[in-house]
């Protein structure tokens, strides 16, 4: 058959790539698919990695002494801050973070990196190529129908992200969420200069922020944000509960420009120029508490990753941490399913099991007195 | 400082295709007494023309976030996944 692959891989973010790398690594010829230019960039601009899962997945994150790290990052996490804002105050509070264990990247120059990575092991790449239909033969899907062909495989793994076009239209996810099931996010990026950012947030050179904001006290703005000092930039973000941002008639790009008014951040951020803005949604229905029926994580033939599959975890600080395990939970379905040489739902359903014990396993990086300041604000939420 | 979000739209690297990706039902919105899309899209790009008596589709700017899908009430919207190399790229 033509274009047959073992494995195709919908969506080159950091679930999809992290499955293909260890696919690759285990010497399963794997496909990786990718709607845009240069892997999905598109929805956030900077985010947090902690290495403790990717360096075990991304052998060459580190050099190989072991001491450098390889991969694009922008600043170590030097500081996780919690800022809490009311409407002309504000409280914060830090947790130093001496390990050096986590850093802030740019998705975009990262995600290339991952790309090179996963080429390197072995896997193929083809980016500009949106996948438009899963391909079913005798009740098994077998492959993928993009807008430049057709392509075979043994097993789709479907990761494209927590806007999954493909998984509603092919049945595998129930339908849409309810806006109270959601948040709406905002993120925009301002530069200014690598000075002015250490000398605002008393960092020192490489050394780095990432901030969250609660913002429940605000009478017109209840919700929350979150900023990560970039090299010579600052991302800053907002999100509220999509119904609640409906009921009241506004935008989320006013959400973020009243967080931006706020005097305690006001002064962060003043003479930056913005240089980008995007958005995005994330699940408050995650795969902790949603209902089996509304989501399928597999199917003949096919499984589900990261945010597609509610695999986020919108109040960590490594967001992708997640998704990252979930490829690689799904990745080693595959390597199971395959010395059965068995790739029905029978077989991938062991991927429940290797899915559900992540969101039990310590995946952020931050310490758990955070943890317990997050459970504590959910409650009251 | 940039503000509104046409300020911010013009800041963004896409690629356009020739055909919309969001298809609109015509019927249902013209009926729709809230109109939420043209609040809620942080992209701006659904707006009541009272004139056409028509929802216009500036699919050009959309951040493909997907949230007019959760957020217009009656279903009115389809979206569809641009094609490759199109749109955000
Ligand atoms: S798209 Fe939905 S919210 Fe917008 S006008 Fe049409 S029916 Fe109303
Ligand atoms: S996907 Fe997002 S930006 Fe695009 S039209 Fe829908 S709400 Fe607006």
């Amino acid at each position: 058959m033509k274009n047959k692959h073992e494995v195709i891989i919908v969506g080159a973010g950091p679930a999809g790539l992290s499955a293909a790398k260890v696919l690759a690594d285990n010497g399963i010829k794997t496909l990786v698919l990718e709607k845009t230019k240069k892997g999905a960039s598109k929805n956030f601009y900077s985010g947090i990695i902690s290495e403790e899962h990717m360096k075990g997945i991304f052998t060459n994150f580190f050099d190989s002494s072991g001491g450098k790290i390889m991969a694009p990052f922008e600043r170590f996490v030097d500081q996780y801050r919690v800022y809490i804002l009311q409407e002309d105050s504000f409280t914060s509070f830090n947790v130093q973070n001496n390990k050096q264990n986590s850093y802030i990247v740019l998705r975009e120059p990262f995600n290339q990196w991952l790309i090179k990575e996963v080429q390197k092991a072995g896997a193929e790449v083809i980016t500009e190529t949106a996948v438009k239909n899963l391909i079913i033969n005798d009740g098994k899907i077998s492959g993928v129908k993009t807008d430049s062909g057709e392509f075979f495989a043994n097993v789709v793994i479907i990761g494209e992200g927590v806007n999954p076009v493909l998984t509603k239209s092919s049945g595998l996810r129930a339908g849409e969420f309810k806006s109270n099931q959601i948040f709406s996010f905002v993120e925009e990026d301002i530069s200014m200069s690598a000075e002015t950012i250490e000398e605002r947030f008393n960092l020192s050179p490489f050394h780095g922020i990432s901030a969250k904001l609660f913002t429940q006290g605000i009478p017109d703005m209840p919700g929350i944000g979150y900023i990560h000092t970039n090299h010579n930039s600052i991302s800053i973000g907002a999100g509220m509960l999509f119904s609640e941002l409906i009921s009241r008639n506004i935008n989320p790009n006013e959400c973020l420009e009243r967080l931006k008014e706020h005097s305690c951040i006001k002064p962060l951020i003043a003479n930056g120029t913005t240089k980008n803005y995007c958005s995005y949604m994330l699940p408050v229905l995650t795969l902790k508490n949603q209902n089996d029926k509304f989501l399928k994580l597999f199917s003949n033939g096919c499984l589900i990753i990261g945010g597609a599959a509610l695999i986020t975890d919108m109040l960590s600080w490594d967001v992708s941490a997640v998704a990252v395990l979930s490829g690689k939970a799904a990745a080693q379905t595959v390597i199971k399913a395959k010395e059965l040489n068995d790739y029905s739902s029978n077989t991938l359903s062991h991927y429940i099991h290797l899915v559900k014990a992540i969101h039990e396993l310590p995946h952020d990086p931050n310490p758990d007195m955070l943890n317990n300041f997050n459970n504590a604000v959910l409650q009251r939420k | 400082m940039v503000k509104t979000i046409e300020e911010k739209i013009f800041l963004i690297k896409s690629c356009p295709d020739t055909e919309s990706h969001i298809k609109v039902n015509q019927d249902i919105c013209t009926i729709c007494t809230g109109k939420e899309c043209t609040k809620f899209c942080p992209a701006n790009v659904f707006a009541w023309s009272p004139v056409n008596n028509k929802l216009i589709v500036g699919y050009e700017n959309c951040l493909e976030c997907g949230l007019c899908t959760v957020g217009c009430p009656y279903g009115s919207i389809r979206y569809e996944q641009p094609k490759g190399g199109f749109g955000r790229i």
